[in-house]
């Protein structure tokens, strides 16, 4: 038996360390950069905000329109080509460069996604979500309207959208604003499930650029029809 | 069996989580090691863990500096449906666990200190679906609305641990392996500004490092060898030394013999020492027997007052000590210097410039001591009032107005250099050790040129960075009211960056004149890694339009 194996572990051919990139390097003793995240919220809000930039850059690298509900993902890796290639290795490219970066730099330069455009959209914009109870499971309706204040602010007509606990059924645009359909992912109505959430994005565009509108239905528990969801927009 | 999924940062070998899953496996689990470097690697793992459904994930939360990006993964988790146990672990981790779980409804426990019987006597539970964990000793987790921390784990024993999983290919400089690997954990001194002293005070009082059988060690290293074709170890001790130069000598002397004595090929190790660790004659077993390559000095600061703020136990006649020994024998040597921190005065950033142009041959990067959970340091300045922030992220103002004018004129002007993207002051010493593997590994081909252009770009990367700091420090004293701030700036970083540039460009040709004669891939970054042949066509079509290809 190998030495490498002793105390009885037993030789059995591991799985290879998955990651969207097989160099390793060897790192200098990286001082941390003290300019990084000045707080400027409580822990949690910044955590929830840095996770929607997370997905949003997930959808920027071509991991869009997933759903990451349990049944769904297989069938959406394989649409969108995340996850693993046609070659078996993974797929995933560092969304600036495709070189690895060093510690030193995650979170520092930031390049992805873009600045958010026109910032003061989300607080103008009233998402509205309703919640219905089908045949396959439970269905989401969310319709991101158009703001009359802001003739310059439009959807962009081409792009799907981005959905997270659930996957897209439909997507009507119209002249007053977008509606997204989506059947939540089964397994946020488990009982037990402490906090359910489901995410839209829809992309934009206004006088400054681009930009994208996230809308989060969370419920305090299990998503259920019974219980309305609050709704909370934010923007990247 | 339980599937776990560990997922941490795995740059390089992740020891922490690799000893986990040798554990996991010797207890029948099976790991899969989920690696999260960089930001693009979230939705990967995401789907990853959502598609296997494992019954316990595992998330490295070492780094406090990571916190939000592994936080935000197990929030992301459950509100994609995942229903398993969500466990965290890591220095940060265990110093703040009551906050975290307080914030985090997401996270089900928090696996403190040393985790490797504690996640598997927490597999052991899952797999058997006990529901009352407050049994697993070394656990932080809620009971009701209360955060409860079971009884201390007792300490894993070096000697029986399973030695850290190998899968996958190990890192490579000119297709040499290198691996990274500990001989012992803890260390004996006690710096404000480190929390090593802290965890292991917590789970060990009275004795802070424990040793691994140097056999055992020389084992593991042959092993490697053999089986991976690794020629360059890293030893990531928290302290590769213990104190007393008779102790090291004999123990780096033991592990020599029992290196040879096992057969080893040709090898060299790369280690990192306290200033004072740096004795004569125990560095020349390092370098002649062990065939050290590079040694990290932890010099971080040379001023009397960062010395005691810092809690160094060190002089800085110890410091000059250090650097004149590892001249003399031609050691690699790279440094940090924490040139600000929270009672640093014009003077000390002063003496510290010095000491950083005494010793610009080796390759060093300067910045600002931060608080991290766990340390001295922090309980310090909470005791004073000074800081500003939260427990994910602590902040604090410098201990004048001037000196934080002089830090935030630094930061504006050496951003890039020190922390940016590619930041030269790393990336140097990614040549620098490119050199070394080259002279131990190719004597046949090396080239003493190499060596001293080497050096040559440590040294006036290194000079040029002291100069900037003494400009800003001029123009600090000169210019109370800071009218001119902006104007410096403006005038400083492109000079900054135009030498970076110039010596960025040296480095990658030198690199390239290495490989060329060696082959295999330098760890310099050599400018051509992401070119396609297309990519390169356009560049040469485009040189040569402008008159310049040569």
């Amino acid at each position: 038996m190998s030495e490498i194996q002793r105390e009885g572990a037993p030789r059995k051919k591991l799985p290879v360390v998955q990651t969207t990139s097989s160099d390793k390097t060897v790192l200098p003793e990286v001082l941390p950069d003290p300019r990084r995240d000045r707080a400027t919220s409580a822990p949690r809000a910044r955590t929830l905000a840095h996770m929607q930039r997370l997905l949003a850059l997930g959808a920027a690298v071509g991991v869009a329109s997933i759903s990451c509900g349990k049944s769904n993902v297989k069938d959406a890796s394989e649409k969108r080509g995340c996850g693993k290639s046609d070659d078996g290795s993974s797929s995933g490219q560092n969304a600036s460069s495709g070189t690895p970066p060093l510690p030193s730099t995650y979170a520092v330069v930031d390049p992805m996604p873009p600045p958010a455009h026109c910032p003061e959209l989300a607080a103008l914009l009233e998402v509205q979500a309703t919640v219905r109870q089908a045949d396959g499971g439970l269905v989401a309706v969310v319709t991101f309207p158009l703001l009359e204040s802001r003739p310059d602010f439009k959807y962009v007509g081409d792009a799907e959208p981005f959905v997270m606990g659930g996957t897209v059924v439909g997507t009507e645009r119209r002249e007053d604003g977008v509606t997204v359909t989506v059947k939540v992912a089964p397994a946020l109505s488990d009982a037990g499930v402490s906090t359910a959430a489901v995410h839209v994005s829809v992309k934009g565009m206004c006088n400054q650029g681009p930009t994208t509108l996230d809308a989060r239905l969370a419920w305090n528990g299990p998503a259920t029809a019974a219980v309305k969801p609050t709704v909370s927009v934010s923007q990247y | 069996m339980a599937r776990v999924a560990l997922v941490g940062p795995e740059l390089e070998e992740n020891l922490s989580l690799r000893y986990i899953a040798a554990s996991l496996a010797r207890a029948g689990h099976t790991a899969d090691i989920l690696a999260f470097d960089r930001e693009a690697d979230f939705c990967h793992i995401l789907q990853t863990v959502l598609a296997t459904s494992p019954p316990l994930v595992g998330i490295s939360l070492a780094f406090q500096w990571r916190a939000r990006d592994f936080l935000a993964l197990a929030v992301a988790l459950r509100e994609g449906g995942y229903r398993g146990h969500v466990t965290l672990g890591g220095h940060f981790a265990t110093f703040e666990s009551e906050a975290i779980l307080a914030d985090f409804p997401e996270v089900d426990s928090i696996c403190r200190q040393e985790a490797e019987e504690t996640m598997v006597r927490l597999a052991d539970a899952l797999e058997r679906g006990e529901p009352d964990l407050l049994g697993i000793p070394g656990l932080a987790l809620r009971s009701g609305d209360d955060v409860v921390l079971t009884g201390p784990a007792p300490l894993p024993d070096l000697a029986k641990l399973p030695w850290p999983d190998r899968r996958g290919e190990p890192a490579r400089c000119f297709g040499h392996g290198i691996a990274p690997l500990v001989s012992s954990r803890g260390c004996y001194a006690n710096c404000t500004f480190c929390c090593i002293a802290a965890w292991h005070e917590q789970s060990l009082p009275g004795k802070r490092y424990r040793l691994r059988d140097v056999d055992d060690v020389a084992a593991e290293m042959v092993a490697m060898q053999r089986e991976r074709g690794v020629d360059v170890f890293v030893f990531h001790d928290d302290n590769f030394f213990v104190p007393g130069h008779k102790r090291n000598l004999e123990r780096f002397s033991a592990l020599a013999d029992a290196l040879e004595r096992r057969g080893i090929g040709p090898f060299a190790t790369v280690v990192k020492a306290r200033p004072t660790d740096v004795d004569p004659e125990v560095f020349r077993v390092l370098v002649e027997r062990l065939h050290c390559i590079r040694t990290y000095v932890g010099i971080e600061t040379d001023a009397d007052q960062g010395l005691r703020t810092l809690r160094r136990w060190a002089k800085s006649k110890q410091n000059h000590r250090a650097i004149e020994t590892v001249r003399a024998l031609d050691l690699y040597t790279c440094f940090n210097v924490l040139l600000f921190d929270p009672d640093t005065t014009l003077e000390s950033i002063e003496t510290n410039l010095a000491f950083m142009e005494y010793a610009a041959d080796c390759p060093f990067n300067f910045g600002r001591v931060e608080l991290y959970a766990g340390t001295p340091l922090l309980a310090r300045m909470k005791a004073e009032g000074r800081c500003r922030g939260d427990y994910m992220q602590w902040d604090y103002d410098l201990g004048s107005p001037e000196v934080e004018r002089v830090f935030a004129l630094a930061m504006q002007t050496f951003g890039p250099r020190n922390f940016g993207d590619d930041a030269l002051a790393n990336r140097i010493m990614g040549t620098r050790f490119d050199i070394e593997v080259a002279r131990r590994f190719h004597p046949d081909v090396f080239d003493p040129e190499w060596l001293a252009e080497g050096k040559a770009l440590s040294r006036e990367l290194g000079v040029d960075s002291v100069r900037g700091m003494r400009r800003i420090l001029e123009h600090v004293r000169r210019d109370p009211t800071g009218a001119g701030d902006l104007d410096l700036v403006a005038e400083l970083a492109p000079a900054l960056r135009t030498a970076e540039q110039e010596i960025r460009a040296r480095c990658q040709a030198l690199a390239r004149r290495m490989q060329r004669r060696i082959g295999g891939s330098p760890l310099t970054d050599v400018g051509d890694r992401v070119a396609t042949p297309l990519q390169r066509a356009r560049e040469n079509a485009a040189s040569f339009d402008a008159g310049v290809l040569s």
